[in-house]
């Protein structure tokens, strides 16, 4: 039982117990206080792990924009009935018994992934040459992406294009109805 | 670098993503799914950054510098 053990123990059962909360909570406000110390936890894992920037971004990204974002996006849609609809008894349990399942699933294939492999496969690549290969400038023939990764975004810029433009044309034949 | 395994990562990390997936199950609430999302990318980002300590431990274990 070293210290990294016991640090291990108490954020794993602060973050555990927070993410129950966040799904067992009925309220929406409850839920994102309970999100917010989920967030916390997983953060201070990073640092336990020894990534340190990835634990600071965290920090400011999820906690600091993505909560205040959720906590925003409640104050402005909690009006009406929508922010304490009550889940049904049976719903609770079909879901947790089918998370209960996955759960038994991912553990069981978790639990056989070896820690250490003395003669495993080679060390990992860093980042350059992975940059590299996702440019097709790679030594050894190595196939471009960028050519997909720019269609697939342009793609996605055209799907946003068209949502806004069929939003507000809906928009403007309401107020074209109504006048 | 801890001297934990691997697998209590991958375990607290597969119980995060589990919890995203009922609270996406179960909430009512558009804002409550993205709450479970939330969980789910945690979940998978846990996952990456424990992996990525693995590898530096099995280059660590084969003699090279560690960086």
């Amino acid at each position: 039982m070293t210290l990294s053990h016991a640090l291990f123990a108490i954020l794993a059962s602060v973050t555990a117990i927070s993410a129950l909360g966040v799904v067992l909570s009925g309220s929406i406000v409850r839920a994102a206080v309970w999100l917010l110390f989920t967030l916390l936890g997983v953060s201070m894992l990073y640092f336990l792990l020894g990534a340190e920037f990835l634990g600071a971004a965290q920090l400011i990204v999820y906690v600091g924009g993505t909560l205040v974002l959720v906590i925003f996006g409640i104050m402005l849609t909690a009006q009406g009935p929508f922010s304490s609809l009550k889940t049904r008894p049976m719903e609770w349990v079909v879901g947790g018994a089918l998370g209960a399942v996955l759960f038994a699933l991912l553990v069981n294939a978790v639990r056989p992934i070896p820690d250490l492999q003395p003669g495993g496969a080679g060390t990992l690549p860093g980042t350059g040459p992975l940059g590299m290969g996702f440019l097709g400038i790679a030594n050894n023939g190595a196939v471009a992406y960028l050519l997909p990764f720019e269609i697939v975004s342009v793609h996605l810029l055209v799907v946003l294009i068209g949502a806004a433009y069929l939003a507000r044309a809906k928009r403007h034949q309401r107020t074209e109805g109504e006048a | 670098m801890t001297d934990l395994g691997l697998t209590p990562f991958l375990v607290l990390a597969s119980f995060l993503f589990v919890c995203g997936v009922v609270c996406i199950a179960t909430k009512r609430n558009a804002i409550g799914i993205l709450m479970g999302v939330e969980l789910v990318l945690n979940a998978a980002n846990l996952n990456f950054v424990a992996l990525r300590g693995s590898g530096r431990r099995r280059s660590a274990w084969r003699g090279k510098s560690s960086r």
